[in-house]
């Protein structure tokens, strides 16, 4: 609770110390330190530091970096609690402890054990997406699918719990995220016919106290009779086999769990998104294929489902919906303040629910879209476009937005300040055909053929300031690339954010003009975060390393490895450097 | 034939110092159906009738030149690595392959980048149409 926002002010400040807010509202951001995976448990990854603003950070000068010692793309972000700074690296996974009072020097590293195996059945490269910290420790997954908990002190385990065997194809990416006395974890591995699961470790000793596929009966989901859908089409018994009809493949069917997670400490939910439904033939799995590409809101203690909402059914493009699902309140119609929550989907749409119930008030595209022409708000349904239509041997050309989303696991951020969230877009489509495709245990289980293509408008990436309560855009920055990296927003009113061609940027919030930019050794696929440094001062800090799947978007693998050790061409942007760095970095930035 | 029996004794060797890492489970209901058909194609397009149905290009890419695994284009013989599959995430095939299957798909990496590769991707027909 001590890390929680601390927003000046009267009455309310008690209660917001206590993350519970005025007016049952909760608090939101971080202050001097950075202690979940999105800063807050809601995931805002807003900084209520006010240090940097859009009148000095045009001076922001990098404090020190430190090299992490591994390659691959560094997805996550750092955590930070008091002097110290943690990092967990991609693949084989370390957590080091970096002295902040001391420019960066290594306090301690946690090894554990790895299973080489799982590199190998890592979809979409050895990335890792971050810790969490609570009550002394800090707790994160490995890519062999241990949990692991380590004294923030010592760096001694302090226990480390085994959630599966990486040679059936299950792998971990995610961060986990840790409400009341559980610290939540999921799966990822829907590439290689992988049931997705979310599960409840005891935050003391590491045991798995709860267990809730995504696919399946309804006991094995955690739908019990608590359950509630805002919708008819989500209504019903066993609807994760029902929508499955004629196959059994829901027992392959994805619907992992690698992206955020996110908390209201109001209504006591849990928001996770599904992934992909496997395999991604869609003629070999007819049905909605529940609940692949779906939002569900879970009881943290037990894992029971509170209601669901299927995002988008017999999801035929790779849609996950894994991203965040950001509990915010703002005005909205007549309401003063509802509890909305905002989810940008790799399905080019933007979604405004009411979370406690799931129904959607505001759905648009945030970027193009030609796979629906819109959201049905009475149905929940997306309105198809038949002409983009997945079918086996056939290819289906110009889909929009390609398997990349129009958003990817880079998380947003909001500001309560401008009441505008901030999305790291992709502009990027695809043509597609699905293959005929035998499960293989431990093989990627796919059935595509996919070509990407650039969007139209002659750029790739995007960073989109959003309303959620008009559902429409405010401003935008095109980039050249696709934004592969997350945002951060701060109460001084500046965003952050990075891009694959190794820019380090800062815009102004209100209006996204360009305030601060630097380039670094190497492209961004890490997300901001901003804390206190042991002087009293505003820090912004952020990894660099691209691997093979980002790098593949057009900069190739920086620092050198991946792409270049394992394959025969170079990616698209070009042979790599061999003066490359050999190593990903997180950087520190200062005013001067 | 008999280059691939000398060669299995190697890898059942290797196998008893270096285990399988998995067994390999197919799942009965995806296998209706989609057996392959008879042979019909040069031995390389039978190969690249296996590499795509045994999932292999979804880890070393639709032409053999690597994604989420090495690039094995132009690989003289995988004979190994199909029995006894790979500590870094591979499994073996061998309970999916036959000797026949195997020599298929070494004449298919071989002929990746020549001007015989066969570059389909309906695997499933007899005589793939595209």
């Amino acid at each position: 609770m001590a890390w929680r926002a601390r927003w000046a002010g009267g009455v309310c400040a008690a209660a917001l110390w206590l993350g519970l807010g005025c007016g049952g509202a909760a608090a939101q951001g971080t202050g001097a330190t950075w202690p979940n995976p999105g800063g807050d448990v809601q995931g805002t990854r807003y900084s209520t530091l006010t240090d940097i603003t859009p009148a000095n950070v045009s001076t922001l000068v990098q404090d020190y970096a430190v090299q992490t010692g591994s390659t691959g793309s560094h997805e996550g972000q750092p955590l930070v609690i008091g002097t110290t700074l943690y990092l967990v690296t991609p693949f084989p996974n370390r957590l080091v402890a970096l002295d902040l009072a001391n420019s960066g020097a290594v306090k301690w590293t946690y090894t554990p054990p790895s299973n080489e195996y799982a590199r190998g059945v890592a979809c979409c490269d050895v990335v890792n997406r971050g810790a969490v910290y609570s009550g002394g420790n800090i707790f994160f997954a490995t890519l062999d699918n241990t949990v692991a908990a380590v004294n923030a002190t010592t760096g001694a385990e302090v226990w480390r719990t085994s959630m599966g065997d990486p040679g059936t194809g299950l792998t971990m990416t995610g961060a986990p995220l840790v409400v009341n006395k559980r610290v939540i974890v999921g799966s990822a591995g829907g590439e290689l016919g992988i049931r997705g699961w979310i599960a409840g470790l005891d935050i003391a000793t590491g045991k798995q106290m709860w267990k809730a596929y995504n696919t399946g009966p309804d006991a094995d989901v955690k739908i019990g009779p608590n359950y509630k859908s805002y919708y008819a089409k989500d209504k019903g018994t066993n609807l994760g086999t029902a929508t499955w009809p004629g196959t059994t493949l829901w027992q392959q069917g994805g619907a992992t769990v690698w992206g955020w997670l996110t908390y209201d400490p109001v209504l006591k939910l849990l928001y996770h998104g599904t992934a992909n439904p496997g395999v991604w033939n869609p003629d070999m799995r007819p049905g909605d294929n529940k609940w692949g590409a779906s939002v569900f809101a879970r009881n943290p203690d037990t894992g029971a489902v509170n209601w669901a909402y299927q995002i988008t059914p017999h999801d035929s493009w790779d849609f996950d919906a894994m991203s965040e699902f950001v509990p915010v309140d703002l005005p909205f119609g007549k309401n003063a303040s509802r509890k909305l929550l905002v989810h940008f989907d790799k399905n080019g749409f933007a979604y405004t629910m009411d979370r406690a119930t799931g129904q959607v008030l505001v759905a648009a595209a945030f970027e193009p879209v030609t796979w629906a022409t819109g959201i049905n708000l009475t149905t929940g349904l997306p309105t198809l476009d038949p002409s983009h239509a997945v079918h086996q041997g056939v290819t289906t050309g110009n889909v929009c937005p390609s398997p990349f989303g129009a958003k990817n696991y880079s998380p947003s951020a909001y500001s309560p300040l401008t009441k505008l969230f901030y999305v790291p877009a992709i502009n990027m489509c695809d043509n597609i055909q699905a293959l005929q495709a035998m499960f293989v245990q431990g093989t990627p289980f796919m059935g595509a053929d996919v070509t990407m293509l650039p969007g139209a408008g002659g750029f790739m990436g995007e960073l989109v300031a959003w309303n959620p309560v008009t559902g429409a855009r405010a401003w935008s920055v095109q980039e050249p690339l696709p934004l592969y990296a997350g945002a951060l927003a701060t109460a001084g009113g500046v965003v952050f954010y990075g891009t694959l061609d190794n820019w380090f940027k800062a815009v102004d919030a209100k209006s996204g003009a360009l305030l601060f930019q630097t380039k670094l050794e190497c492209g961004i696929a890490g997300n901001p975060i901003s804390f206190t440094g042991a002087d009293g001062k505003q820090r912004i800090a952020v990894y660099t390393g691209v691997g093979w799947i980002a790098g593949g978007l057009g900069t190739g693998t920086c620092p050198r490895s991946g792409w270049d050790d394992n394959h025969a061409g170079p990616p698209p942007g070009g042979p790599p450097d061999p003066n490359a760095p050999t190593s990903g970095a997180v950087h520190m930035f200062k005013l001067p | 034939m008999h280059v691939i029996r000398v060669l299995s004794a190697a890898v059942a060797l290797a196998a008893l110092l270096h285990p399988p890492a998995r067994a390999v489970v197919p799942q009965p209901d995806t296998m209706r159906g989609i057996a392959s058909p008879a042979a019909t194609l040069s031995s390389a397009g039978e190969g690249r009738r296996v590499y795509l149905k045994l999932n292999c290009y979804g880890c070393h890419g639709m032409h053999g030149y690597g994604t989420m695994g090495p690039n094995i284009a132009g690989e003289g013989d995988v004979t190994e690595w199909i029995y006894a599959g790979g500590a870094q995430g591979m499994p073996s095939f061998r309970a999916l392959m036959t000797s026949t299957d195997i020599l298929n798909m070494n004449a298919y990496l071989k002929s990746i980048g020549t001007p015989v590769e066969p570059t389909f991707t309906h695997w499933w027909e007899a005589v793939p149409s595209q």
